[in-house]
Parts: structure tokens; C-alpha cells; sequence
């Protein structure tokens, strides 16, 4: 049984979070009003660890916002660590009911039943399941229960005004697993869901 | 906060996400730049992060 829970690919979300828990616009690519406001903070100790978990990850998983800035971004993009490449390459699994057109490299859309579809690919082999941004999709994934781990890099900023990650529907008891600052003042919290394995025992 | 008036905060932050209901950082006129000066985390899952002005 404890083999069984254990090849179950995670879901897991990563997020730039400010200290009051707005998403939107980190890296300035959507010219929102306060867009941009990681860029201070990037040092190596944060490179790293994005590097490390793009490496971990086996696909990506995003709502149509977060798929066309990045579609529209990283094909042009190269760096020596690989970043951009291993993004580029990944599969990527897009949840929309608009977009017609998927040209990022190995994307495909998820049609219909959405918890269905994302509890499908968890059952597939490979390495975990990244989330990165995609609020509308993380929030509708909660409630069906279906995220696994939520990595959040908390900023030493309080931006006053932009989207939140979590809305109203969004309650959640969670297990904190790891805590690690960085020496630019933001702190990693890793969180996963509560009683996680009788959960995914519940389930089978 | 729109004073400029507070020098440190010492938030603890519980591993529980409600949704709703009233949050601390609301109806700001500008947004502020903070340094971490400190974080401890506890057995229960609190993480209490410490911040003061960003000089």
C-alpha cells in the first residue's frame, strides 16, 4: 500500500507570493502595476532552487493567463543552466475553454471534466506535476482536493493591490513540511496536504 | 502602514488557508518594501517571520 501511494505523481503549486498573498505579475511580464516585484530579490540561492525544481518536474500544468505569457516568452529564451530548455521541452498540459491555438512546444489542452483529467495524470508515470501560477486553475483543483504540495517563496514586500492566490472557497488545512530562507529575505514555505497519505489511501 | 509609522513586524504564519474573513494588509496606498530579519519555525507548523524597514 505504501508503494502504491508513493507512485502517485504529485501536484504540486509554486508560487511567488507577496506578504499579503498576491500572484499576480512577478516578473513584470503582464505590465501590471506593482509587475516585476520578484526582480529585486533574485540571487543565486533562488536560482538554484527553480532550477532544481524545474529538473524535478516531469510536466507542467497551467490555466490559459499563465500559458500565454509563458508561451509567448520562453521559446526565445536561452541560459546556460538549462532553465529555459528543460521549460521549452516539457509537456505541457493547458486547462482552457477558449485558447484554439496550443503552439508552445508539447502542449496539449485538457478538454472537459478538469478533476478528472488532472487525477488521470496523476496515475501516469513520470516525475511530479508543476503548477506555476494559474490562480483560477489552483483554486478549482483545491476544491476538489487535488493538490498534493504548495511551494510558496514569500517576498518581503506588502504590494497593497493585485490578484491572491486563494479565494473564498479556498479552505484548507495544510502540513507544513519545510521553511528555508534566503539571504534576499524570502522565505520558502513548503506546504503539503494534511494526513496526505491516509488521504491518498481513502482514495484507492 | 500609510503613516510610514511602523518599524517591525513579527507575523506568524499558520499552515491553514481560510479564504475568507478579514486579512491584516488591506486598503494601502503604497506598497512597502521590508527585510526579513529573522525566521523561526515552530513543531505545530507555525512559521513566525520577522520584519523590519527595508533601509
Amino acid at each position: 500500500m505504501v508503494g502504491q501511494v508513493s507512485n502517485m505523481r504529485k501536484v504540486v503549486v509554486s508560487e511567488f507570493v507577496s506578504l499579503d498573498g498576491v500572484v499576480e505579475d512577478p516578473g513584470g511580464s503582464e505590465k501590471s502595476k506593482h509587475g516585476g516585484w520578484t526582480r529585486p530579490y533574485w540571487n543565486d540561492e533562488v536560482g538554484k532552487f527553480k532550477l532544481d525544481e524545474i529538473f524535478a518536474t516531469g510536466a507542467l500544468l497551467l490555466g490559459r493567463v499563465t500559458y500565454q505569457g509563458f508561451a509567448a516568452a520562453w521559446p526565445s529564451v536561452k541560459d546556460e543552466q538549462g532553465f529555459a530548455d528543460r521549460m521549452n521541452n516539457l509537456p505541457k498540459h493547458v486547462v482552457s475553454t477558449t485558447l484554439e491555438k496550443f503552439d508552445w512546444n508539447n502542449s496539449t489542452r485538457i478538454k472537459g471534466n478538469i478533476p478528472e483529467e488532472v487525477s488521470r495524470l496523476k496515475q501516469q508515470p513520470g516525475q511530479d506535476i508543476l503548477i506555476f501560477g494559474s490562480g483560477e486553475l489552483v483554486r478549482e483543483l483545491m476544491q476538489h482536493d487535488l493538490i498534493d504540495e504548495y511551494r510558496l517563496l514569500v517576498y518581503p514586500v506588502v504590494l497593497g493591490s493585485g490578484k491572491r492566490l486563494f479565494g473564498d472557497e479556498s479552505k484548507k488545512t495544510l502540513k507544513l513540511v519545510e521553511t528555508k530562507p534566503f539571504s534576499s529575505g524570502v522565505v520558502l514555505l513548503r506546504y503539503q496536504r494534511a494526513a496526505n497519505v491516509v488521504n491518498n489511501a481513502l482514495r484507492r | 502602514m500609510n503613516l510610514d509609522l511602523i518599524d517591525e513586524y513579527w507575523l506568524n504564519v499558520n499552515p491553514i488557508v481560510l479564504g475568507k474573513g478579514k486579512p491584516l494588509f488591506k486598503d494601502l496606498s503604497n506598497m512597502h518594501k521590508l527585510k526579513l530579519l529573522g525566521s523561526k519555525t515552530y513543531k505545530t507548523g507555525v512559521v513566525n517571520l520577522h520584519y523590519g524597514r527595508a533601509s
